[in-house]
């Protein structure tokens, strides 16, 4: 577990320094990459996706993700870290409550 | 036991939660959050302006094979536009030559015109249209502070100020809005931001006479920007006889993904420009 989590803040950190940095360089159907996609929610919400049920660790890399998204953001801090509490916690709940998806890790 | 349970035990959990929520709000008050933010930048710069300008090069390669499918379109639109300035190029060489001996009289230039000072992008915001840049307040930089490119072209204002470091909100960002001017015809207009590096022109009364291709300057009226800085030309003008103005879409002169340095309007040197709006220092 603590492996994981090792890799899951490094992971996000790349992530987010590529997003902040990289992919404004790149356009796409007239947009800039950035205004696309936002890895470090896809990341979060892939993980949370399949974590395991009891798994703890979507929790750690949304606070993380979306700190890391505060840290980079002009908005109020917390906007992204609270954005990406609830989204673990939606996932979370539809996966309990209506879904079984089998579960990697 | 192991770290990810132990943060997750029940005695632990409030803690947590407490920790996170005080965490965010002290980060929310100016000093703290400004203090961070900077130290934070400070840490990462290396890494933030290697992906930048690794970004640059990669994407100086590679980039144009995803313009592809409008590259025909454009093509078809900058042939037209050539044989249109051709005719006008045979005029301006004449003012070229006057020009140019005014030039040499009075020793214009950008730097003669403005106090600048260069800084480098290491940064995008991934939410809005702002840019990061490394001058904050040790180098003098203030909010309010208009920033411009290489060409004139303005790229938009200081809205947040580290020690190190300032975060710049582009003339696109959804709360941009500025007084500008169609060039060739002397129209005033306002221009507005719309996110997503889109700008608008807007305000424009309806019997002005504005088209594709005219290029969009700065005002002197809102004092926001000094005038006569290059926003973009206009393209796509939305006309309706049930509307009192006129909008059109501008294409920004600014291009984010070809651009690593900016220049930070200190000041004005020509009394014929509005100086920049009066700064404060937020954090």
């Amino acid at each position: 577990m603590k492996k994981s989590l090792i890799t899951i803040l490094l992971v996000l950190f790349v992530l987010v320094l590529v997003q902040a940095s990289f992919l404004n360089h790149f356009v796409i159907f007239g947009n800039v990459w950035l205004q696309i996609g936002n890895l470090a929610a896809v990341f979060v919400l892939v993980y949370a996706m399949f974590e395991h049920a009891k798994g703890r660790l979507s929790w750690v890399a949304a606070v993380w993700g979306g700190m890391l998204l505060d840290l980079y953001s002009n908005m109020y801090f917390g906007v992204w870290i609270l954005s990406f509490l609830a989204l673990v916690f939606m996932i979370k709940f539809i996966l309990k409550r209506y879904v079984s998806i089998p579960s990697y890790w | 036991m192991i770290l990810g349970e132990s943060l997750f035990h029940k005695s632990y959990k409030y803690l947590v939660v407490g920790g996170i929520l005080a965490a965010v709000l002290v980060m929310n008050l100016p000093f703290a959050g400004g203090w961070f933010k900077n130290r934070f930048y400070s840490l990462t710069e290396p890494f933030q302006r290697g992906a930048w300008n690794v970004s640059a090069s990669v994407s100086a390669t590679f980039g144009g094979i995803s313009q592809m499918s409008s590259a025909v379109a454009e093509n078809s639109r900058l042939k037209d536009q050539i044989t249109s300035l051709e005719s006008q190029l045979a005029q301006l060489n004449d003012l070229k030559k006057e020009n140019q001996s005014l030039h040499e009289v009075l020793n214009l230039g950008l730097d003669k015109q403005y106090d600048l000072k260069m800084a480098q992008v290491i940064g995008r915001d991934v939410a809005s249209d702002t840019l990061l840049v490394d001058k904050g307040l040790s180098d003098s930089v203030q909010t309010g502070f208009p920033v411009i490119d290489a060409n004139k072209a303005a790229v938009g204002r200081v809205v947040a100020v580290y020690k190190n470091f300032s975060r710049v909100a582009l003339l696109t960002g959804k709360d941009s809005s500025f007084d500008v001017r169609v060039g060739d015809a002397g129209v005033d207009g306002l221009a507005r931001g719309q996110g997503n590096f889109n700008l608008i022109l807007d305000l424009v009364p309806k019997d002005a006479v504005i088209g594709g291709g005219m290029l969009v300057v700065t005002s002197s009226l809102g004092g926001i920007y000094p005038k006569d800085l290059v926003v973009g030309s206009i393209v796509n003008v939305q006309k309706n006889d049930a509307q009192m103005f006129q909008k059109a879409d501008i294409t920004p002169a600014f291009k984010i993904e070809s651009s690593d340095s900016v220049f930070v309007v200190m000041g004005t040197n020509s009394p014929q420009d509005q100086a920049p709006s009066k700064p404060s220092v937020t954090k």
